[in-house]
């Protein structure tokens, strides 16, 4: 009678086992879980040649935050093949209707008030709550566009802001050539930063005497983009408010934007001292502040690693974003890209085990190591990506950096931006190439955000 | 004011409740097996009409197509997404972007918008010509000169110059290129771009109006004259919206017009599932359209060659549903959130608002009545222009090429409304004589019937959309699901099946609960790797029915009828013997319906045999057929030249039109399938010739069958 027990159980065990092994095989077969029987989360990041390494360590870091847990989830990225974040977008959200790709994923801040208008991400809320509540992230990070109702639609990946690069070897060569009209560096001190005479002054300098030396010495002195984006930060910088005042009412129709988008016009249509959209559509800005053909870019943080590994022998200087008047403190506009997850995913609570340890300090330090997502969000974490500049051209620029961290302007980022932006951005070739007024320009800037605000577009 | 509104509110609610009740009572207790599959002729109630309310009713309808199409907004998108939900503010009856109003919106080619023009001979406003209406108006033309049949619709194509947006352009291309009967030309395989889009259902919901109170005829004269422009759920939604436009003769409920004319959505399809969405998102948010919409937007899927996702016919599909669910029995009401809930917000609102009309009625004191007088109608004056200026482009209209617009010559440039009413007033009449009705004094006598019950059997996962294997046994190969984030290998949704071979490979689904002795018919999307040839098998513990395809390297759709040899039986897909292991057959979209199937004569049994260029047979016209009648000739036949014939069919010697004989076999000793000719007899006895020339095939056995009409087109 044992023997037989003995035999039955056995039997009944091995049949178990069949069945489990039969619902692994099947369960294999949707690629939602690995053979070791972890739930795979996979995760979207666009393309981005020189970002990939430092997204592809910081999930290599979170799986191993999730193995260490003892976490059956693992995360495997899908990289979305464009590097532009519209296309991105349009690629993510049609993936999240048909419940293919990522269920979870990085996005720029712009994106992320319509995909919570379109009701496609998951309320995080409770990831939020917790991280805040250890006290070891930036709390304001998690705040703005995300938030809605109260609830939270996506997390932190690292914020970014706004610097003005210089390249110092540019400037030695024309104070050296030009011993009796020297020009200084631009300020790096946020509380005494370059005005918009001194560097517009300095621009002119700068492509005047490098015109002169011949066609192919030719250089610019400034590229900023007068974008909708920064024109907030410019308009803080001249002691005005960021595109709307404490009431909500859109106040681009006021002297602080007029004033900088005349020091625009001054140096894109009248000096040009600035490179036009023309141009620009031949080599960006960017290309050509690498390959030294503009002296001064005004860029985000995110061109650090660019500009560490293609500037070659040039010495790069930081400083701080220019304001009207030595009397106004130098604002920075910056971003905070956020992780997402879909809200018809069929693992919400792995997409959210896995997002947690995407948070955790190894997947922040293996990101930041890279010089990649801009400055981390978790303090613990700062210091390490500070020290791995400090191993660059842009050591002695540190500080700078640092020091823009606490002049945050962000953009106000709603659903109806990006539509007013795109306007804004379609008439911008009419201003530069001197069809349009700047006072007429701002003006429709301002009359495109009212009819924005007032659903008209 | 407030009280007031809860208390419509409520009543709508309730009335909501009780009308899906009652019809979920009305399902348990109607007997619609008949003993054994479904009965195909429901009871008939004889109804009485007046002539003057029937052209009242059909006037209000047409006048709410135009109505909701100078109303609406089309393709509005907000940065990259579609505009969903725009503000009610937009709304201005009559006046919307096609009216020439841009106030809150300027479409990018405005060349084209501006349909409601003044006349300076009249000074009264015409209605111009847009693909909302500029076929439902030449429909009536086609039934009254040319009669009903896909020969009739091709024939009056090619002689008026029909111009089009979509699979509409799609078609005459197809009827200019090949003499291209319907529904070929309204398919994939025969090279028709656009048949997915919206043509269908926007250019041919309006037949109702020539059937009310008889749905089931509304929705047999959109399978002849949609499937010229169209397939799949395009053809769902014009049987479903035509349904509508019948039915809603007898009725004064939009809900229950709504509800009643749910039979023509089969039960499981994506349209069906999109209703469900619709009452879902509209109990959720019965205050808040926008919100709705957006949660209806969040359901959309892939459809196969789609180029705007504003022209998904099952979100517009929806968005219509929930128009006519926020308005609440009101004509404005319901032409407003049509105009303004987003994507093809002017066809919608055509049709939400004809219908509306139609239930209504065109009648001074009405809400509407004022407006669309003095705008459009003018007391009977009201003129509809046959727009020459709406190309797509200047070079388009040095080519003659126009969005809109019958070119002929021979077509009225002007058209009184009340003449077009008219028309389907004569047309009206001859239907309903020949379906059994009759016009008696000033009034009518219809043979009035609910609609045909959902005659489907799409099982849970028939499209792959669970993203397993379920609903599927295969054996002899390996089959997978595979997800698509555009259609390429997948026909619609997200996700399809892929069954690679390993010997003698095959993948079946077992249905369950058929009647033997019925007919059945499989529709589905299938691709091949090349030189693959596959079976498509019905199987019964006795005998196997099959039909082949081969070579298929772009997808598209087969059909397979075959007789029920038994309750149960095993339907699928077999490779050929000779497949190698390493063969592919993607397929998606498994769906079968029973067929109302009757045989009218039997002209050939012979076994295959092969022909050059031509074959020939004396065929008998089946007796009891009126002059005209449209009937199918089933030829069996095989194709191994490797791809697919544009064929001919002479007629007495004369060309009756274009068919497609589909790739069969990878050679010529195997494989078949059936060419479906939708044919009229000339004579009492006619010589009907199928030209190949240049180009070998084998025919054989050749059937004559009773027309009939497919819920899967």
């Amino acid at each position: 009678m044992k023997k037989f027990l003995t035999k039955f159980i056995s039997l009944c065990l091995a049949l178990t086992i069949s069945v489990g092994l039969a619902c692994g095989l099947t369960a294999c077969k949707d690629n939602e879980v690995d053979d070791d029987g972890n739930v795979v989360v996979t995760m979207s990041i666009m393309n981005s040649t020189n970002e990939n390494p430092g997204w592809l360590a910081m999930i290599e870091a979170a799986n191993l935050v999730l193995e260490r847990n003892g976490e059956k989830v693992r995360i495997e990225p899908e990289i979305i093949k464009t590097d532009s974040w519209d296309q991105y977008y349009t690629k993510v959200t049609s993936n999240i209707l048909g419940n293919i790709g990522g269920t979870i994923g990085r996005i720029a801040e712009s994106h992320i008030p319509m995909m919570v208008d379109k009701r496609q991400l998951a309320d995080l809320t409770d990831i939020r709550d917790e991280l805040v509540a250890t006290g070891e992230y930036d709390a304001t990070a998690f705040e703005g566009v995300a938030e809605n109702d109260g609830k939270y639609y996506g997390l932190p990946s690292g914020t970014q802001h706004m610097v003005m690069y210089y390249n110092k070897t540019i400037f030695d060569q024309y104070n050296k050539a030009n011993p009796s009209d020297k020009i200084a560096y631009p300020s790096s001190d946020w509380n005494n930063a370059s005005t918009f005479a001194e560097i517009q002054d300095t621009a002119k300098k700068m492509t005047d005497y490098y015109t002169a030396l011949g066609k192919d010495q030719k250089k610019f002195g400034l590229s900023a983009g007068p974008f909708l984006a920064y024109a907030g930060m410019y308009a803080k910088n001249s002691g005005g408010e960021n595109i709307f005042d404490s009431n909500g009412n859109c106040v681009i129709n006021t002297k602080p934007f007029y004033d900088v988008y005349d020091w625009f016009t001054q140096m894109l249509v009248i000096d040009k001292s600035a490179p036009s959209t023309s141009d620009t559509q031949t080599l960006d800005a960017a290309a050509r502040f690498l390959g030294g053909n503009i002296a001064m870019l005004i860029d985000g943080v995110w061109q650090m690693h660019d500009i560490c590994k293609y500037t070659g022998d040039f010495e790069i200087g930081i400083a701080a974003i220019p304001v009207a008047d030595k009397k106004y403190t130098s604002y920075t506009t910056t971003f905070t890209d956020r992780f997402w997850a879909s809200r018809n995913s069929r693992h919400p609570e792995a997409d959210k085990i896995a997002l947690k340890a995407l948070m955790s300090k190894e997947a922040i330090t293996a990101l930041s190591s890279k010089q990649v997502g801009g400055i981390p969000i978790r303090t613990d974490c700062i210091d390490n990506y500070f020290e791995s500049i400090k191993g660059t051209k842009l050591a002695d620029s540190v500080e700078t950096v640092k020091g823009g961290i606490a002049y945050k302007a962000n953009v106000p980022y709603s659903t109806y931006y990006n539509v007013v932006d795109q306007r804004i951005n379609q008439k911008m070739a009419l201003w530069i190439n001197g069809e349009m007024s700047a006072k007429e320009f701002v003006d429709f800037m301002h009359e495109t955000m009212v009819d924005g605000m007032e659903g008209k577009l | 004011m407030k009280y007031s509104k809860k208390i419509t509110a409520l009543f709508a609610a309730i009335m909501l409740l009780s009308v899906f009740a009652l019809t979920a009572c009305n399902n348990s207790t109607e007997d619609q097996t008949g003993g054994g599959g479904t009965v195909f002729n429901p009871t008939v109630t004889m109804k009485e009409i007046s002539k003057e309310e029937y052209l009242n009713k059909t006037l209000a309808g047409l006048l709410g197509q135009f109505s909701g199409f100078l109303s609406g907004y089309e393709f509005v998108w907000y940065g990259q997404d579609p505009y969903i939900g725009m503000p009610e503010s937009w709304f201005d009856f009559l006046n919307g972007p096609y009216a020439g109003n841009y106030e809150h919106y300027t479409p990018v080619d405005t060349w084209r918008y501006d349909r409601l023009r003044v006349n300076p001979d009249t000074g009264k406003n015409e209605v111009y010509s847009d693909d909302d209406f500029h076929i439902d108006i030449f429909n009536q033309l086609i039934i009254d000169e040319f009669g009903i049949s896909g020969y009739a619709v091709k024939e009056a194509w090619k002689k008026y110059k029909v111009s089009d947006w979509g699979g509409g352009q799609g078609a005459i291309d197809l009827i200019s290129a090949h003499d291209m009967l319907p529904p070929f030309t309204g398919t994939i395989e025969s090279g028709n771009r656009w048949g997915w889009c919206t043509e269908a259902y926007i250019e041919n919901e309006t037949l109702g109006m020539n059937a009310p109170g008889m749905p089931n005829v509304a929705t047999e004269l959109v399978d002849t004259f949609a499937s010229n422009v169209g397939y799949f759920d395009s053809l769902v939604w014009a049987k479903f919206y035509a349904a509508m436009y019948s039915l809603a003769y007898f009725e004064d409920d939009i809900l229950v017009v709504m509800e009643k004319a749910k039979e023509a959505l089969p039960e499981g399809s994506y349209p069906r599932q999109m209703y469900d969405y619709a009452v879902k998102a509209y109990n959720d948010y019965p205050n808040d359209y926008r919100s709705a919409g957006l949660e209806i937007v969040n359901k959309r899927r892939g459809l196969y060659r789609i180029d705007n996702v504003q022209t998904d016919p099952n979100i517009n599909g929806a968005f219509a549903l929930l128009s006519w669910l926020y308005g609440k029995n009101s004509y404005l009401d319901s032409c407003k959130y049509a105009s303004i809930l987003g994507f093809d917000g002017d066809c919608t609102a055509a049709i939400v608002t004809g219908v509306m009309g139609i239930i209504k009625g065109f009648k001074q004191g009405n809400e509407e009545y004022d407006a669309i007088n003095s705008t459009i109608y003018y007391d009977g004056e009201g003129v509809y222009f046959n727009d020459d200026g709406s190309t797509y482009s200047e070079e388009d209209r040095k080519k003659g090429l126009f969005q809109a617009r019958i070119c002929s010559e021979e077509y009225p440039t002007r058209q009184k409304i009340d003449d077009i009413i008219d028309l389907y007033r004569k047309n009206f009449e001859k239907i309903l004589v020949k379906n059994g009705g009759k016009a008696e004094g000033d009034k009518y006598l219809i043979p009035t019937a609910s609609l045909i019950k959902d005659h489907s059997f799409l099982f849970k996962n028939y499209d792959a959309e669970e993203r397993t294997q379920e609903g599927f046994t295969a054996k002899n190969g390996k089959l997978e699901v595979i997800t698509e984030g555009e259609n390429i290998n997948t026909h619609s949704g997200f996700a399809g099946f892929k069954m690679t071979n390993l010997k003698d490979g095959e993948v079946y689904h077992k249905f369950t609960g058929l009647k033997k002795g019925k007919y059945y018919r499989l529709s589905t999307y299938v691709k091949t790797t090349g030189g693959t040839q596959v079976s498509i098998f019905a199987r019964s513990k006795e005998s196997t029915a099959e039909m082949t395809f081969a070579n298929v390297t772009s997808l598209i759709n087969k059909a397979f009828v075959f007789e029920a040899m038994d309750d149960n039986m095993e339907v699928g897909f077999s490779f050929h013997p000779s497949s190698a292991k390493s063969e592919v057959l993607y397929f998606d979209d498994f769906m079968l319906e029973e067929v109302d199937y009757k045989e009218l004569s039997q002209v050939s049994d012979s076994a295959l045999r092969a022909y050059q260029d031509k074959y020939t047979r004396t065929v008998k016209k089946p007796d009891g057929l009126s002059d005209g009648e449209e009937v199918v000739i089933r030829v069996e036949y095989r194709n191994s030249t490797g791809s697919t014939l544009n064929a001919n069919v002479i007629r007495n010697g004369v060309r009756f039109g274009g068919v497609l004989l589909s790739n069969t076999s990878k050679n010529a000793t195997t494989g078949k399938a059936y060419l479906d000719i939708p044919y009229v007899f000339d004579k009492d006895s006619d010589t009907i010739m199928i030209d190949f020339t240049g180009s070998k095939a084998a025919i054989g056995c050749i059937k004559v069958l009773r027309k009939t009409q497919y819920m899967f087109r």
